[in-house]
């Protein structure tokens, strides 16, 4: 019973992370039905920015989050409208291209620059690490309650803007139909652009968080993280945020629990989740599954 | 003259072949060179079976790498465990080779079957989800599998395969995809890319041709698969994770998807391409992510979208006095 919950404890605490990631890609996707694969890279970019901030400039725990949330954000932007906006109305595989290749970039020239380069950097203590013994037995340390508080704020904030927000209406509403809301007067290109703001500004926060839980960073640790989160927001049913939180911690607790199982389950376990659920509901948990019209 | 133009393409690949030996012997190509040729082929193989499902059956596959690694691990199981070359005279070495080979592409045909058919009755990103899981898993079993080296890697590999075997193969990829695309099941896949609903409404039966399609493209993949496998003499489940299949994807869409000419472009540049820019080291990554982007932005139907060199499409026999359209 104690190691069960302290499991669970394990599974929520990366689960929520996972959650945080794929609602970039469940949002993007969404909007634009783009797979976006430069999300994870994104995430690496948030750890660093994190890195720097508390190395160079000593930054304490919320302004190092908020720069990560902040600069991924402000690139993402830049990346939608340099690399996908182009692409817009030419065949969907073409972005997905662009995307490959964006991701590509990501993650090869932060290795070339002399300050980053490619070794794995011990990521510094942002918050005073210190264990918690619950009632059970079960050991909750610093780390995993900020983890999972700000984790779940995030992602209060985040449905509140997306359902209670003139903005989050529009998002709502060209996700739905990208024509009918452009003939509303609906600017689709910010929107666009405000989707891949916010999504992005998740991945940063959930790279910080992450590598506080694995205190140790490289450049492509935005590779396996992203496609685990991508398989999250399947999982739950792409195009949808609540199915975005649901899968990141299905998976989250999934995978904790295989990998205590047998160590090599571990990462296979997540996929064959995946599988079974979606051949009994293939648009995820709480997709919507599409009719066709003609 | 007709009879000349038919067999073009496989004079064209015997003088390819002559060639290549000749600069080889001459010393003008390292056996490095020679290596990377094989290696494009190989992907070459690989972005053709994927540009059927598609390009020119308009689906979405993303985890072709799985399809290599079963085809590749079959076929050196078979080599290696089943008949390995020191119970074997010489002479039977090939044909034990050839045989692994095809039990490579017909296992990985399979699974291909088994993964289509349940995933590709649905529309959608469906298949692109199923595939890339499929990948992963795969490589994860393996790993559990410890009569092919599990985690360590596959080792002691006989390198039966050589330039002709791989021109070989190729050569006949070409021509069964050719044959394929250029057949009532070619035009049955193209009807469904281009909409499925009304290809239903025409009579044909979509599931039937999208799962075929799927089929022989994975059993295409696990044939260079194998190919692959007796070329390295070694096989790790790391090397078919999700980024090699990533790679596949790039090679049809830069390219060029629905156009055989434009995945053997595709396949052969951004193969030697990497090579050729060695020298920069690390920064050759950034300019292929760059190229990349660029390529997609100035020709997002890739290099050779929707075209095909002459010798790639069969004459169509009409019959005398036939004055219809094309």
């Amino acid at each position: 019973m104690r190691e069960t919950l302290q499991l669970l404890i394990y599974g929520v605490q990366l689960g929520v992370i996972y959650a945080l990631i794929a609602l970039g890609y469940t949002m993007v996707y969404g909007i634009i039905n783009l797979i976006n694969f430069a999300h994870g890279d994104l995430v690496m970019i948030g750890a660093f920015v994190a890195y720097f901030a508390a190395e160079l400039l000593g930054a304490n725990f919320p302004l190092a989050i908020f720069l990560a949330m902040l600069i991924p954000a402000c690139l993402s932007v830049a990346i939608e409208r340099l690399a996908y906006r182009p692409l817009r109305n030419k065949p969907r595989l073409s972005a997905l291209i662009t995307a490959i290749g964006v991701s590509i970039f990501l993650e090869n020239f932060p290795r070339m620059l002399p300050f980053i380069g490619p070794n794995y950097r011990p990521f510094p203590m942002l918050i005073p690490f210190k264990n918690f013994t619950l009632p059970t037995g079960a050991v909750l340390n610093s780390i995993q309650i900020v983890n999972i508080l700000v984790s779940v704020a995030l992602m209060v904030a985040l449905t509140y803007i997306v359902h209670r927000t003139k903005v989050g209406r529009a998002m709502r509403a060209v996700s739905f139909n990208k024509d009918a809301a452009s003939l509303m007067g609906i600017n689709v290109n910010r929107i666009i652009a405000v989707t891949f703001f916010l999504g992005a500004a998740l991945a940063g926060a959930g790279g910080v968080l992450y590598s506080m839980t694995y205190p140790m960073i490289d450049v492509l640790m935005g590779i396996w993280l992203g496609t685990k989160a991508f398989i999250a927001a399947v999982l739950g049913g792409i195009g949808s945020v609540p199915g975005a939180m649901l899968g990141g911690l299905i998976m989250g607790i999934c995978e904790v629990v295989a990998t205590a199982l047998y160590s090599e389950l571990g990462y296979g376990s997540g996929f064959v989740i995946l599988i079974l659920i979606l051949l009994f509901r293939p648009a995820g948990l709480l997709g919507k599954v599409k009719i066709e019209k003609v | 003259m007709d009879t000349l133009r038919k067999y073009l393409p496989i004079l064209g690949l015997a003088a390819f072949y002559v060639l290549v030996m000749a600069l080889r012997k001459a010393g003008v190509l390292t056996s490095y060179y020679v290596q990377i040729l094989m290696f494009a082929m190989i992907n070459c193989m690989v972005t053709l079976g994927l540009n059927l499902i598609n390009g020119f059956t308009g689906q979405f596959s993303i985890g072709q790498a799985g399809f290599v690694a079963v085809g590749g691990y079959t076929s050196a199981a078979v080599t290696t465990l089943l008949l390995p070359s020191s119970v074997l005279v010489p002479a039977l070495r090939p044909l034990v080779f050839l045989l692994s080979v095809f039990i490579g592409g017909i296992v990985a045909g399979i699974f291909g079957y088994l993964i289509g058919k349940p995933s590709l009755r649905l529309k959608g990103d469906y298949l692109a989800i199923v595939t890339l899981a499929f990948g992963e898993i795969i490589r994860s079993l393996i790993r559990l599998i410890p009569q092919v080296g599990g985690p360590r890697g596959f080792s002691g590999i006989p390198r039966y395969s050589n330039l002709l075997w791989i021109v070989l193969f190729f050569g006949g990829t070409i021509w069964v995809l050719r044959n394929y695309i250029y057949s009532s099941f070619g035009r049955a896949c193209i009807a469904c890319r281009e909409d499925e609903l009304a290809a239903g409404t025409m009579g044909v039966d979509t599931t039937k041709y999208k799962v075929m399609a799927f089929t022989i493209g994975s059993a295409i993949a696990g044939v260079a698969g194998g190919l692959l496998a007796h070329l390295l003499g070694y096989l790790h489940p790391d090397q078919f994770n999700y980024l090699k299949s990533i790679d596949f994807l790039v090679y049809l869409y830069a390219g060029g998807a629905g156009s055989m000419t434009g995945s053997i472009m595709g396949a052969t540049l951004l193969t030697i391409l990497p090579e050729m820019l060695r020298f920069l080291s690390g920064w050759r990554l950034v300019i292929y992510g760059i190229a990349l982007v660029f390529l997609m932005l100035f020709r997002p139907q890739g290099i050779y979208g929707g075209k095909e060199l002459p010798f790639l499409v069969p004459k169509i026999r009409r019959p005398e006095g036939y004055e219809g359209g094309q």
